[in-house]
Parts: structure tokens; sequence; C-alpha cells
């Protein structure tokens, strides 16, 4: 893989602000859907306040595979200005493409790694489809703050390194009605662990489901 | 028929061009047969409604698939099945599908499809498989049985779908519209033999024998042919949900001119509403139904409407699991065709129902082992004009081993 020298600055930086600042809180946010069941890949955010020193930080290239004719993960949330790589896992070919204004892009028919990672520059969400396969959805979730993540299949996401100060957290699933994709509350970290949560208010709709059957043509 | 020639012409030629962008699968299909039937199969003239039948215990050919599709430029991609049911037809091997599809990338929620030359309309849940075979059992039900045999759109067809996922729609909707020609004859074999169970696909320059033979000199039905020179239309839509469940309407006309009968196979005009859902239930447990409902004319009269009009109808449900490399399906068919006009020159009538059970073991990528039990039993009323009784049940165990690469 060939990348332009300022991704590998971008890389260098990353690994540089792995060590947590001298007065950093841990943060953990729960997200549970209207049963009280863990809700996984829901996007989490942290916004401070007030300007705190977060860390001028920049992800590194991050991938999204294609694995059994659907996007993996669902969703991904990206730092703006992230190199994302659509790497295609399976024996078939895809078209990755998208529309959403933050970022329009189509990659040409391939298998394996594609030529050029796409790099979004501007905060949003971003609808990824396949040309080929209309089965195939998945979402980026490209944000200016500097604490993001998902949850895992536990429901949690975890920060380390917080500043202490105000915060605004936000969740964000396109697995509910649109008008309740997102959610946020206010919180105030101290020096201390602080935990969160959120309850969904209902239950998440099914993932678009993977085709692991190869006899399967109808797309 | 010369459209599909040139998109295999167009085909042949791409696969020297790039390896990447083709994928090309064959598939044999190995059959040891029993059967407990007092009808000769339709393969074979008779009026039985399975693909084997009374003296064809045995193995048998199930077929040979060969299916290469891939793209020819970037949005423009093509699809080609050929195949081979080793029953005597005219030729050896024939296709089954030819196309081109064009797919524009999408630069708005809506997504635009347009497909060119020989395939399938977009009526059945089940056929999902490499070579438009059913993913559930080997034998597809009498409605998409009737789709292989006698229905190909051969012309053009275009669909619009809203895209959901952008607006946080978990759904996406789909119109879908065709013009197609040569497909006058379609309906023929409904009115003669009834509904049938069975995967045996009518290729494009295919021919059976007919049930009821009234011209020596044309013991054969030929079936993608074009006499009244009008195209005919069908029209639908389709809501998919979650990228799992379907639901599907549609309505076909194929705009026969009955009055056309001056040709080998005279112009039948078939019109008919198809329904369908398939749904995804927990424990991987698949469920279909589909209904179809319309029906098919031949001959002179003065409303145009046709000198014998016959009523079909068919309704199935089916029920599949799949458990790892195990999938078992049962499925229930019900077959219904009546002549509503001219019955006292030609009486089409069918009543049946028909109990499908499944098993299909996938060894690995390249091995499948399917057995499928069929209990079709019921009457056609046409038997009698060949001495036979109308009533009949016919029992079919098959075991099919298959080896695709
Ligand atoms: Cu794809």
């Amino acid at each position: 893989m060939r990348l332009p020298p300022h991704h590998i600055g971008i890389l260098l930086l990353g690994l540089a602000l792995r060590t947590p600042a001298a007065s950093a809180a841990e943060l953990t946010v729960r997200v549970s859907d209207v049963q009280g069941r863990p809700a996984h890949n829901v996007v989490v955010v942290a916004t401070p306040k007030a300007a705190v020193s977060a860390p001028a930080r920049s992800a590194p290239l991050a991938e999204m595979d294609q694995v059994d004719r659907q996007f993996s993960p669902y969703v991904l949330a990206i730092r703006t200005g992230t190199p994302v790589l659509f790497a295609n896992n399976d024996s078939v070919a895809h078209q990755v493409y998208s529309f959403s204004p933050p970022k329009r892009f189509e990659l040409a028919l391939y298998h394996g790694k594609p030529r050029e990672p796409v790099v979004f520059d501007r905060p949003g969400i971003v609808t990824i489809g396949c040309n080929i396969h209309d089965n195939m959805v998945g979402y980026l979730y490209v944000t200016d703050a500097p604490w993001f993540g998902a949850t895992g299949d536990d429901g949690v996401w975890r920060v380390h390194d917080l500043p202490p100060g105000e915060y605004e957290l936000q969740v964000w699933t396109p697995l509910l009605p649109p008008h309740e994709w997102l959610q946020t509350q206010n919180i105030s970290i101290s020096d201390e662990s602080t935990r969160a949560s959120f309850k969904l208010k209902r239950a998440l709709r099914p993932e678009p489901a993977p085709i692991k059957d190869k006899r399967v043509r109808d797309y | 028929m010369r459209l599909s020639c040139l998109a295999l012409t167009v085909s042949m030629w791409t696969f020297g061009q790039s390896a990447l962008a083709h994928e090309i699968t064959a598939q044999i299909d190995l059959r040891a047969v029993v059967v407990d039937s007092p009808l000769d199969s339709f393969t074979e003239g008779g009026t039985g409604q399975l693909r084997f039948g009374g003296d064809d215990d045995g193995l048998r050919l199930g077929a040979v698939t060969i299916d290469a599709a891939g793209e020819i430029v970037d949005t423009v991609r093509y699809g080609v099945t050929a195949r081979a049911t080793g029953d005597g037809d005219r030729n050896p091997i024939d296709l089954t599908e030819a196309y081109l599809e064009w797919r524009p990338y999408p630069s708005s929620p809506l997504r635009w499809k347009t497909r060119v030359g020989a395939f399938y309309a977009p009526i059945s849940l089940e056929n999902r498989a490499v070579g438009w075979d059913s993913l559930y059992s080997i034998s597809a039900s009498a409605i998409n049985t009737w789709m292989g045999e006698e229905l190909r759109t051969i012309g053009l067809e275009t669909s619009l779908t809203a895209l959901g996922a952008t607006a946080g729609r978990n759904f996406d909707v789909s119109i879908v519209a065709s013009a197609y020609g040569w497909n006058d004859p379609a309906g023929i074999l409904l009115f003669q033999r009834g509904w049938g169970i069975h995967d045996r696909q009518t290729a494009l320059f295919g021919e059976l024998p007919r049930p009821l033979v009234q011209d020596p000199s044309i013991p054969n039905i030929e079936f993608f042919d074009e006499v009244d020179g009008r195209y005919g239309y069908y029209a639908g839509v389709e809501t998919k949900i979650s990228s799992r469940h379907v639901l599907r309407a549609l309505h076909y006309d194929n705009r026969g001119d009955t009055a056309e009968v001056e040709a080998r196979e005279p112009t039948w005009l078939t019109r008919f509403d198809s329904f369908g859902a398939r749904i995804e239930l927990p424990l991987e447990i698949t469920a279909i139904a589909q209904y179809m409902q319309g029906d098919t004319a031949v001959g002179a009269s003065a409303d145009g409407r046709g000198f014998i009009i016959v009523d079909l109808e068919s309704w199935f449900v089916l029920l599949s699991r799949q458990h790892g490399r195990h999938r078992y399906t049962a499925r229930y068919d019900r077959m219904n065709t009546e002549t509503v006009r001219g019955a006292r020159f030609f009486d089409s009538h069918q009543d049946a129902d028909a109990w499908t059970a499944a098993y299909l073991f996938s060894f690995n990528d390249h091995w499948q082992l399917a057995a499928e039990a069929i209990r079709l039993s019921g009457s056609l009323r046409q038997r009698a004009e060949i001495g036979l009784s109308p009533n009949a049940t016919e029992r079919l165990l098959q075991l099919a081993a298959r080896y695709s690469f």
C-alpha cells in the first residue's frame, strides 16, 4: 500500500498522542434499546462545550470491508479528513458508491484492495452502497469531534483520555426511524471515571443481512 | 432472438478482456429418480405434470448449467446462462437467458436499471440460485415452473428504485416495466397439460412434444416466437424491507392478437396478475407465498377476447429452514384452470394440488446433495381426450448430486 507523505505524518502523530494527558478521566457510555438489551454499532460522540486541550488527533487510515455481500462494519465513525480503504474480501466484485452530500464518489468494479482510499473531508453522514448488490448498505459517520467511536456487542463505548469539563454526548444509529437517529445529553467530566447511559426509545431495526450462501444470485 | 445471439457474441468476446470482472460457474446435476405414476411425463409428450413419468426410474441428467456474468464497461454487465437437460430437446445445450444490464451509478436516492435481451420477469421468489434454480428445493412451485416453461422476457425491462437508506427508511420501493416480443405461444402448455411442478426450463430455442397432438406434422411446441407483431408488456412494484423481506405485485399482458392463427403456433392472449411475499423469520426460517390469477385465450372472436378462454389460478406456500449446511423445505401448491368460453370445443380443466418436501445438504462450496419428494394429485379433464382417466396421482422421489465450479 502506498500512502501520500502527509498521511504517514498523520499516522506518526496519531501514535505520539497515545500517551494520555496529565489529568484525564475515563468515560464509559452504555447504550441499550427499549428492552434494556445492549445496542451495538451505535456511534457515540463526545463534544466539549468549551475549548479544552483536545489532542490535535487525526485518525490513521480506516477500513470498511466487504464480506458476504455486505459492508463490515455496518457503521464506521471517523474523524473528518480520514482516508478510508474499502477492501473487498469477497470472491465477487463490488462497485462502491455514495451520493451523500458530504462525499460523493464511485469506485469502479474491483476485487481485493482498491487502488486508492477515499478521503472524507467534510463532516456528516455518508451512506455507502454497492452498484451491483442493492442489498448492501453501510454508513460512515464523519465528525469533527475529537472523541468518538461505536459501541461493541456489550453496548459499551469507553474513552480514557477526556480532559475534565462539560461535554455534550451524542449517540447516533441508522437503525431507528430518522427523527430518532440522534440523541444527546450533557455530562460533566471530573477527574474520576464517569458513566453515562442512553436508553433508546424502541428496539433497533435489524441490520441488513450478509448473503453467506454463494448460490444466491438475485441481487 | 437476435438480441440474445448478440449478447452471447458480445460476452464471448469480453471473456478475453479481463479475468477479474467475469464470474463463470458451471454446474452438473445428476439424479437418481424413483417414480410412481400412471402417466408419461410431459417431456415425452404425456400429460404427466412432473418431469419424470411412470417408466423413468433410474439415473437421469438433472441439468448441466453454464453461467457467465461480468462487466463489459463499468456500468454495463452481461449475464448468459446455457443449460442442457438431456431429454432430447432440439439443441443438446441451449441458452435460457442472455442479456445486457445497464446500471448507472445512482446520483440521487433514485436508482435506475435497464436490461435488454432474454431473461426472466421478476416474479419468482424461489428461483434465486445460479441458472435460475430454486434455492429451496429441486423443483419450483407450479407458478414458477410455468415461468420457466413458457415465459421469457425477450425485449427490454427498466426499473426505478427509491433507495431508502439515505432517508433513514429501512425499505426500498421499486417500479418495473417491460416491453417484449417473441412470447405469442405462451399459454399453450398450460392450456393442454395444466400446471406442472419440476425444474426444467425451456431454452430460448427449445421445443417440447405436444401433450395433445392435433396436427402430426408439427408434434412439438416451439415457445419463443413472434407471430402477431404486437409487443407485450408487464409492470410491477416491489418493496424490500431491511434487505430481507420482499413484497411483489406484477401485471402481465402479452397483448396477443387471438385472430392470428395462421402460424406454427397460434397466438395466445395471456394476461395475469402475480403477487408474492418472501419473509425471513427467526431461526433462519424463510416463508414464501405467491399467487397468480389470469387467463389465456386463443382463436378469433368478435370481441377480440378469444374463441376459447381459460382462467388460470395457482398459489403456493413454502416454509424453509436453513440449519448450518442443511436446508429443510416444505411446500403446498394449489393449481386450477377452467375454460370459461368455448368449452364445448375444447375444455381445459385442471383441479390439483401438490405437496413437496426437500432436503438440501451443502457439503462445501462445490458439492450439494438434494433429496425431494413430490406428490401431485388431482384431475386434468384433457386426459379424457386421449382415453385416460382425468384423475391421477403422481409421486416422485429424486436424489440429486450437484457439483459446481
Ligand atoms: Cu457489491
